[in-house]
Order: C-alpha cells, then structure tokens, then sequence
C-alpha cells in the first residue's frame, strides 16, 4: 500500500491548486498549471499497481468535483498513474530502486524527463477533454505546452528544494 | 474458468484503467453538455451514413426489379401513344379507323443477350422467344426507333438481324416527304447505312430524317431510323446515295420491344391474293 505521508501530501496539493491555482488573479486564461499531479509523480515504488491506478482516480475525482468539470480530471490522473512506471522503466532500473521517486534518487535529468512526459500528457488529455473540439486547436495547444512549462518549472523547484 | 480469473489476474491493472477512463468519459459525457452535443452530432453522421450506405445499397440490388417495371410502364406508354397518334390522324383525316388498323401494335419487351456488330452478317439474340410472344419476320425497335427484323424464333429466344446485315434491307423515307429509298449496308462501319435510289430531282439536305415507310411490313409509318450526314451522287449521275447516322447504336441496346401487328395476317392475306 501507499505510505499516508503521500496522502497528505496529495491532499496539501489539492488545497493549494483549489485556493491558489484556480483562483489565482495573476494567471491568464493562457496558462493554468496543475500542481496537484505532482505528488503523483514521486509516489514510491515498488507500489501497488491497483492502489496507485485508484489513488489517481480519487484525486481526479476530487479536482472534478471541486471544479464542476466531471471526468476530465480523473481520465488525466488515471493515464498518468497508468503510464508512469512504464516511463520511469525507460529511464532506470525500477528493480535497483526503492522508495520515493525524486531527482535525487533516480538522477535529477531523469526525473525531470519522466515528470515532463508525465505532465504533458496530463494536461494534454485534460485540455483536450475540457475543449473536446478541433475549432480552436492551435489555443488549446498554446494552453497545454505554456501551462505543461510552467508545472514543470514547479515541479523542477520543489525537487531542487527537496534536495537542499 | 481457471484461465479466466488467470487472464484477470494478469491483466488486472489494464482492465481497471480502462474501465476507470471509460466510466470518467462516461461522466463527462452526461454531465458536460458541450461533449454531449459533440458526441451526439457525431454519432448522428456516423448513423446517418450508416443508413445511407444501406439505403444505397438496397437500392442498387433493387434496380433490377425497378428496371423490369420502368420496361413494363414503357411498352404500355409506347402501345398509348401510337394509339392516340392513330386517333389523331383519324380526326385530322376524317377517314375510317380501319385505314390505320395497321398502326394497332402490341409491343413486347426484350433484351438483347448477345450481339456481333463487325462482321458483315451481324445477329442479336434476344431474351424471349415463342412462349413470349415473339413470331418470326416481326419488327424490333429500340428505344431510339428501328432496331432489326426477328429471323428466326425458339421456345425461349429469338434471332434478330439488324440493319447493319449486309442483306437486311428495309423500305423508308425522308420524314414528311414523299421520297422513297431503300437501306443497304456495306459492311464497314456499325453506325452508318446508306439510302440508295434517292431521284437527284428530290430536295434532301443534311440533317434529314429518315423515317420507315408506310410499304414496310414490319414497321409503323414513321418510325424512325437515322438522320442524313451525307449525300453522293450515284456513277449513273441520276440518283442520290445517302449515308445515314443510325440511331439505335447496336454496340449499346440493351431494351428492345418486338412488334406485333393485329392486323397483319389480314393485310398478307390481302396481298397473297393478287399473286
């Protein structure tokens, strides 16, 4: 099972997405991170595929029903959990590694890779579904890769953080 | 039942992500209504073109019977028409009926399932035959006007020359005058015959009708035939030759109608008396 420690701090991500992220003035309508997936990318491993699978699940579930946007959020998080350790395979052993997934433990260049794939595709589903047409593609687009840079720049700081 | 759970087992973790993706689409669907709309229009074209392709091709397999019915409402428009222009000619005339019994016709429809046309003595055969109908030294039309003359009939086919024979020759004239002449062809090209014996005196232009006589036994007065795209001058400097564009192209005819005069035994019976 997932230790508690990943909960809370899925939880404390949700309430930071939720207070800041979705209300926040400075942001545009070009851009909107999703820090809340960030957890989800430094679950453990080894780890229970169904566990991490329903752990997506539930956080997306959260998002959507905290956004008014039902299914978008879960698809996102579910592909992501699902993906995950096939991309963190193509980058390292899984078997040499033990523990929680950060850029000290599995290289920083390496976790920064598989947290990009991951966060692109996040938010490529999610996007994608939130527009769900082609008419205004090359918007979406530019939304999904300036709001993909700006979570992986959190993402890179919070790693860099973790490390000092 | 073993293999089953064991499939299961092993591919758990992918059976719970697709059903979690479909039950997250499932929901979005029915709760957003901008992808409700989506799917909706897109499984109504989908559907759409679905029962158009179906119609389409139930339609197809369907034009066979379509064609046998459009033939059938044909022979009876034609067998009208050449009633009410004999009804017309009657009035404008003011003659008795009888005089144009021999414009009483009964058609019968036909197919043509085989054909030569490039050699000198060219035959179609025909889909019907004696049970149908069809009697030898019959008339053919096409829908364009003369098709050929029934040689020969069996239980089931019949035999048809067509102008292009080398010996198939008819009695015609030009339409709506009184000149006279007789078709030949020469073997060369299945599109033209001539009209020989043309007077030089008669005024014939290019373009000219040319139309079954009222001599022909086989054909109503009238009929058509082709139309004038050339005119020679025969050797002995009297008569005119005139090659004729057929209008039944023999290469494509397919529908066909034999012809049966009500009263032809009576008007052969007539003439057989003065031999």
């Amino acid at each position: 099972m997932i230790p508690v420690k990943y909960y809370i701090r899925l939880l404390f991500a949700l309430v930071i997405q939720l207070l800041f992220f979705e209300n926040a003035p400075l942001l545009s309508s070009w851009t909107h991170p999703y820090i809340y997936i960030l957890p989800l990318l430094t679950l453990p491993v080894p780890v229970n595929r169904y566990a991490e699978l329903l752990t997506g699940a539930g956080v997306g579930l959260i998002m959507d029903l905290c956004t008014n946007n039902f299914g978008a959020n879960i698809c996102a998080c579910c592909t992501l959990c699902f993906l995950r350790p096939l991309f963190l395979q193509t980058v390292q052993d899984l078997e040499r590694v033990k523990g929680e997934i950060s850029g000290a433990v599995i290289g920083r260049r390496e976790y920064l890779r598989v947290a990009f794939i991951c966060i692109v595709i996040h938010h490529t589903i999610l996007f994608g579904l939130e527009a769900f047409t082609l008419h205004h593609l090359w918007k979406t687009l530019t939304v999904i890769i300036l709001s993909s840079a700006i979570t992986c720049i959190i993402a890179a700081l919070i790693d860099l953080m973790k490390r000092k | 039942m073993d293999l089953f759970f064991e499939y299961i087992k092993k591919h758990g973790v992918l059976i719970l992500f697709i059903t979690l993706e479909l039950l997250a689409l499932t929901g979005l669907i029915l709760t957003k209504n901008k992808p409700r709309g989506v799917i909706l229009s897109t499984t109504n074209t989908i559907a759409g073109n679905i029962h158009n392709l179906f119609h389409t091709t139930r339609q197809y397999f369907g034009l066979y019977s379509e064609n046998d019915q459009l033939v059938d409402e044909n022979t009876q428009l034609r067998y009208e028409v050449m009633q009410l222009r004999s009804r017309v000619r009657k009035d404008q005339e003011h003659v008795s009926t009888y005089l144009f019994a021999d414009e009483y016709y009964e058609f019968l429809p036909a197919n043509v399932i085989s054909r030569t046309v490039d050699q000198q003595r060219n035959y179609m055969t025909l889909n019907k035959g004696r049970r149908d109908g069809f009697k030898v030294d019959r008339g053919i039309l096409c829908a364009k006007g003369v098709y050929g003359i029934i040689k020969n009939v069996s239980e089931h086919y019949s035999l048809v020359v067509p102008l292009i024979h080398v010996r198939s020759q008819l009695n015609v004239r030009v339409a709506h005058t009184s000149i006279y002449g007789v078709t030949k062809w020469d073997g060369v090209n299945y599109r033209y015959i001539s009209v020989g014996d043309i007077p030089k005196s008669a005024h014939v232009n290019k373009g000219d009708t040319i139309v079954t006589s009222n001599f022909s036994h086989y054909f109503p007065d009238g009929t058509p035939v082709g139309v004038v795209v050339k005119k020679t001058v025969d050797n002995d400097d009297s008569f005119y030759t005139l090659k004729v564009l057929l209008f039944a192209d023999y290469e494509q005819v397919v529908d066909v109608y034999g012809l049966e005069e009500e009263y032809r035994n009576e008007r052969l019976f007539l003439e057989s008396q003065k031999q």
